[in-house]
């Protein structure tokens, strides 16, 4: 950064200290502007691209019912809390994506023959892809 | 004489029965468990009780703490309701829900308009054919989840097979399914109708009806919302077809002789009979929806037919 001339004045009273400092004189050139513009798209770009997804395949088990339905809720012990936000109905061998904000869930499979599956993920960035193997009980 | 004793044996147990169960005080009903017996429980009734979950609590109270456990439920629904009510307390709602709609907070991306459950059906004279299904706006839509995961070009690719089953990377599935935000300025707000919850049900089957969905989506669209669409007395239903919804959401389909039709159904839950004189934040529907319904006389090869609901997020 090119700085021609630069003011910086510093006026002390009994209550503070003023600082004026003269913007004015600054005249960046035109390599920083580019360095700088170019910093921002990077981040808009990593703000952009900060999706974050939990995704996964349902695994064919045997004795398992041929629908599964997949549970993405808030991790919670409590049932009260454990708050529901999405579900879909996936078939055995099947896939599926659950857009997410960054947090704490859990992710539960269930059929009518009494197949469970259960795994609790904490979500920062980017995504978390699961392999969903069913367990009869 | 014999036959006389009997009846009155069970018109005295019946006297009984009714009177054990009038013994509850109002507002709760009669359960038994195998633990407890017989015993008295507060009535399910999410109108009076909106479930809205305050976490972080700074107050320290459980904002479900007075919402009906899994026994409590309705016996009627089905097999993944009765499961959800067991692991959930919102099952009956399309999501996180405080009324009158979604609490956005708990949802990634942008758009006032939760659509919940786009399914994709198809009908087709073809047995295996190829196809490929493609999300195609400018921008990419701020999609909450699918089934089966798309491609990165925000694609499904596969077949069609037994005329209406898709097959994706081996698999069969009965349909595409996707939820997704959309913007609520980009929507109508002046068409459609007011009813109870449970005419608004039947009308909306009695429109997919209209616009010939196959039977199987009918059915899985009321086996669902039945249970999804929160239990307020009157609902307004915005539908939004492909008038709507083509330039919001474009899609292209990969495939010869193929129609698309598409209906979306934005309901707004109102505690009361919703009444042109009080304010409201989404005005009243004021002109019969029908005549933008998509024409359903004129049919194709492959037939696309997506139906889904949305509510308005908070």
């Amino acid at each position: 950064m090119l700085i021609k001339r630069k003011l910086v004045s510093y006026k002390v009273d009994s209550l503070s200290l003023v600082i004026n400092f003269n913007i004015s004189m600054i005249k960046p050139d035109r390599v920083v502007m580019k360095l700088f513009l170019c910093l921002i798209l990077c981040l808009s770009f990593k703000l952009l691209a900060a999706e974050t997804t939990v995704s996964g395949k349902v695994l064919s088990t045997p004795g398992c019912a041929k629908k599964t339905m997949v549970w993405l809720s808030l991790d919670k012990e409590n049932y009260h809390e454990r708050l529901l936000l999405m579900h879909t109905e996936v078939p055995q061998g099947g896939t599926f994506e659950f857009y997410v904000k960054p947090g704490d869930y859990q992710v539960r499979v269930s059929d009518e023959e009494g197949c469970e599956y259960l795994k609790k993920v904490s979500v920062k960035d980017g995504s978390i892809s699961l392999s969903i193997q069913m367990v009869k009980k | 004489m014999k036959n006389f004793f009997f009846l009155y044996l069970v018109l005295l147990l019946n006297q009984v029965e009714a009177s054990s169960i009038a013994s509850c005080p109002q507002n709760m009903i009669r359960v038994w468990t195998q633990s407890v017996g017989y015993s008295c429980v507060t009535k399910f009734n999410p109108v009076e009780q909106d479930p809205f979950c305050a976490y972080p609590n700074p107050l320290g109270v459980n904002p479900f703490q007075y919402f009906p456990g899994p026994l409590y439920q309705a016996a009627v629904m089905p097999a993944w309701a009765h499961q959800g009510h067991l692991l959930y307390p919102n099952v009956g709602y399309p999501g996180a829900w405080s009324f009158p709609g979604i609490e956005s907070r708990y949802y990634p991306g942008e758009g006032a308009v939760f659509a919940a459950k786009p399914n994709v059906y198809v009908e087709s004279i073809h047995n295996d054919k190829k196809f490929n299904f493609k999300f195609i706006s400018r921008n990419k839509p701020h999609f909450l989840a699918t089934t089966p995961v798309l491609d990165k070009t925000l694609s499904w690719s596969g077949k069609i097979r037994e005329k209406d089953k898709f097959e994706i990377e081996d698999v069969f599935y009965d349909y595409l399914f996707y939820d997704l935000r959309l913007p609520k300025e980009k929507m109508q707000f002046s068409n459609g109708l007011c009813s109870t919850r449970e005419g608004a049900i039947e009308w909306m089957l009695k429109d997919l009806k209209e616009m010939k969905y196959s039977e199987i989506a009918q059915q899985d669209f009321e086996e669902h919302w039945r249970v999804k669409i929160p239990d307020y007395p009157y609902y307004c239903i915005y539908p939004q077809y492909n008038r709507e919804l083509d330039p919001i959401i474009p899609v292209e389909i990969n495939l010869d002789q193929t129609i698309f039709i598409r209906s979306l159904y934005v309901l707004v839950p109102h505690r009361k009979v919703p009444d042109m004189d009080d304010p409201q934040e989404v005005p009243l529907p004021g002109k019969d929806p029908s005549e933008f319904r998509p024409g359903s006389k004129i049919q194709r090869e492959n037939m696309f037919r997506e139906w889904g609901v949305a509510f308005l997020g908070y």
